[in-house]
């Protein structure tokens, strides 16, 4: 069954098929909501979270054809909450999988990977939300900026920002600096 | 979407990398056992008007009826309005409680608005989730707060909205004394166009007055639509209208002083660092010593302005402390400048409890120059300039503290 079918089904509060639309769905949020939050236990919370808030509103959802960008707001915005909420911690260690290298990928490197890792926490949420929706799921700006429910604007200066800062991340790592100084000038 | 260099390959190919390819069972798991305890929630208008399977001239006689019960409620709100242009309210009418009675507000509905936080939090879960309808809160009746008066610019809008000056305003507002140039959580607002004002300038503080649900709302319409979206549903696009809040007063606000506070030094926690409102002449250059928890939101991820050298004192971008144990999203922060000469650097220490040595008033801070204001606004004095950078803490030791 298509995704439109179970929407439409799910909208009508078929249980049934709102379980299938929510298992086609989790491993992209998962997967986002981990790359915007930085932590396992938050990325759980802000997807279960999101989940349910699908199944309550989603007769509010007049066009099924949307359900893509309006769970791309929901997401984003359990994000958002989970990280007003969450109480500070120590980061949590955690054994993945290894993920297979993505093919013709050579130039994130070790290095790379350790300043970008770097300069990524350092942004602010919101920051990373906007990297994440442009670059990983491959948004248009227009898309990031309906996702975040902020002006076009906003999201091209936060973008802008945000490269602007991984940029340097990178550059002071090939200095050998050692650390993630920026250009903040 | 544009790649236009190695670098955007190179952050795209990473974020891939780190992905995690699946989520966890105990995610989905846990979502459904809580689905299984819930019932669907049905907007307002559905449960008025039944469940989907009204028949269509029902619906349409219903809606009728609902949109004359508005009208009547809108024209009691209407009477209770004062004149637009009125005198500036008094300070104990700020908040004013709106008439919607409290019994059936929405959850998550604080009302009175305590202040514009209530309204921005209220605004930041989407301009069509229902957890977050200010028309359901607060109808059309008028609110005043105080809030930082951001600006305009240039609105951007695919959809070619009418009436531009409501649907495609670029006026916002953030708290009062917010006046970080990027970060700041905004509301975003119209401003009637029968209203005349004149903020003082970008980041000036304001009372304003205005309300949701203004009657303009239901002459919206769009042209066009979203690239690669269809055109929104008429009804969608009054309803967006009728969330924003448009303003039909703004007047100077003057913030009251920063509070006394009494000077505690040598300090007993960083907090004291970060309330002290005179720190130069609590601490002077006196080394201090203090437990913090380091974090990594620095000025990193801002810009700067006004541009001020030397920017590695200026431009914090060497972190940021708080008390250890806080929320990274709640708590105030303590910006800290390191001397690049110094060798020191807090990026090792990310997300680690650290005892931090260092001072305010470096003698770096009595070069402190202004190369670049703040666009739109005039270079501040230099004495003001220097006076800034002498509040800033440089920090000239970290030592990690065991876990």
């Amino acid at each position: 069954m298509v995704q439109r079918e179970l929407v439409a089904l799910a909208r009508n509060g078929d249980r049934e098929a709102f379980s299938s639309l929510a298992a086609s769905v989790v491993d992209r949020l998962y997967a986002t909501a981990m790359l915007i939050l930085r932590d396992h236990s938050m990325a759980d919370d802000a997807t279960q979270e999101t989940i349910v808030r699908v199944w309550r509103d989603l007769p509010s959802l007049r066009n099924p054809d949307r359900f893509d960008a309006w769970l791309r707001r929901l997401l984003v915005n359990a994000c958002r909450d989970e990280g007003r909420r969450h109480r500070r911690r120590r980061p949590e260690i955690t054994l993945l999988p290894t993920h297979e290298p993505v093919i013709g990928d050579s130039s994130a490197g070790l290095a790379d990977r350790d300043a970008l890792e770097r300069g990524f926490r350092r942004l602010k949420p919101d920051h990373r939300a906007v990297i994440v929706l442009h670059y990983y799921l491959d948004l248009s700006l227009v898309e990031v900026a309906s996702a975040t429910s902020a002006p076009l604007g906003t999201v091209k200066s936060r973008i802008h920002h945000a490269t602007r800062a991984l940029r340097a991340a990178l550059e002071a790592d090939a200095r050998g600096a050692g650390m993630t100084r920026g250009d903040t000038a | 979407m544009n790649r236009k260099d190695d670098f955007d390959h190179t952050l795209a190919a990473w974020l891939r990398r780190e992905a995690p390819p699946q989520a966890p069972d105990r995610v989905l798991d846990a979502a459904l056992e809580r689905v299984a305890a819930q019932s669907q929630q049905r907007g307002w208008l559905q449960r008025l008007l039944g469940e989907t399977h009204m028949a269509t001239l029902t619906r349409v006689a219903g809606l009728t009826a609902v949109i004359a019960l508005a009208a009547l409620v809108g024209l009691q709100f209407a009477n209770l309005a004062p004149d637009i242009g009125a005198s500036s309210p008094s300070p104990s009418e700020v908040g004013t409680p709106s008439a919607v009675p409290t019994a059936s507000l929405p959850a998550g509905c604080v009302n009175p608005p305590t202040d514009i936080t209530t309204l921005i939090d209220l605004a930041s879960t989407g301009p069509l989730d229902p957890a977050g309808d200010p028309v359901a809160c607060y109808g059309n009746a008028p609110l005043t707060f105080d809030a930082t008066w951001v600006g305009g610019g240039v609105a951007d809008c695919p959809a070619q909205p009418e009436p531009a000056w409501l649907a495609c305003s670029a006026y916002s507002l953030r708290a009062v004394g917010d006046t970080r140039k990027l970060g700041g959580p905004d509301l975003f607002v119209a401003v009637d166009p029968s209203v005349s004002f004149s903020p003082s300038g970008v980041f000036s503080q304001v009372r304003v007055t205005g309300h949701f649900d203004d009657p303009a709302a239901q002459t919206c319409r769009e042209i066009g639509s979203m690239p690669g979206e269809s055109p929104r549903p008429a009804a969608e696009v009054i309803e967006s209208c009728r969330r924003a809040f448009v303003i039909t007063e703004v007047v100077p606000f003057e913030p009251s002083p920063a509070p006394f506070v009494v000077c505690v030094n040598p300090p007993a926690d960083i907090t004291d660092l970060i309330n002290q409102t005179d720190k130069v002449a609590c601490y002077g250059n006196a080394p201090l010593t203090i437990d913090a928890s380091r974090v990594g939101f620095g000025a990193f991820s801002y810009s700067c302005a006004p541009t001020v050298e030397p920017t590695w004192l200026s431009c914090q971008d060497a972190g940021s402390l708080m008390p250890a144990g806080s929320s990274v999203f709640a708590a105030t922060f303590l910006f800290v400048a390191i001397d690049p000469a110094s060798g020191i650097s807090l990026a090792e220490y990310f997300d680690t409890d650290v005892r931090i040595t260092g001072h305010f008033d470096d003698p770096a801070a009595q070069t402190c120059r202004e190369i670049e204001p703040i666009p739109g606004e005039s270079p501040r004095p230099a004495a003001e300039v220097i006076e800034s950078c002498r509040r800033i803490f440089v920090v000239t030791q970290v030592v990690p503290l065991a876990p």
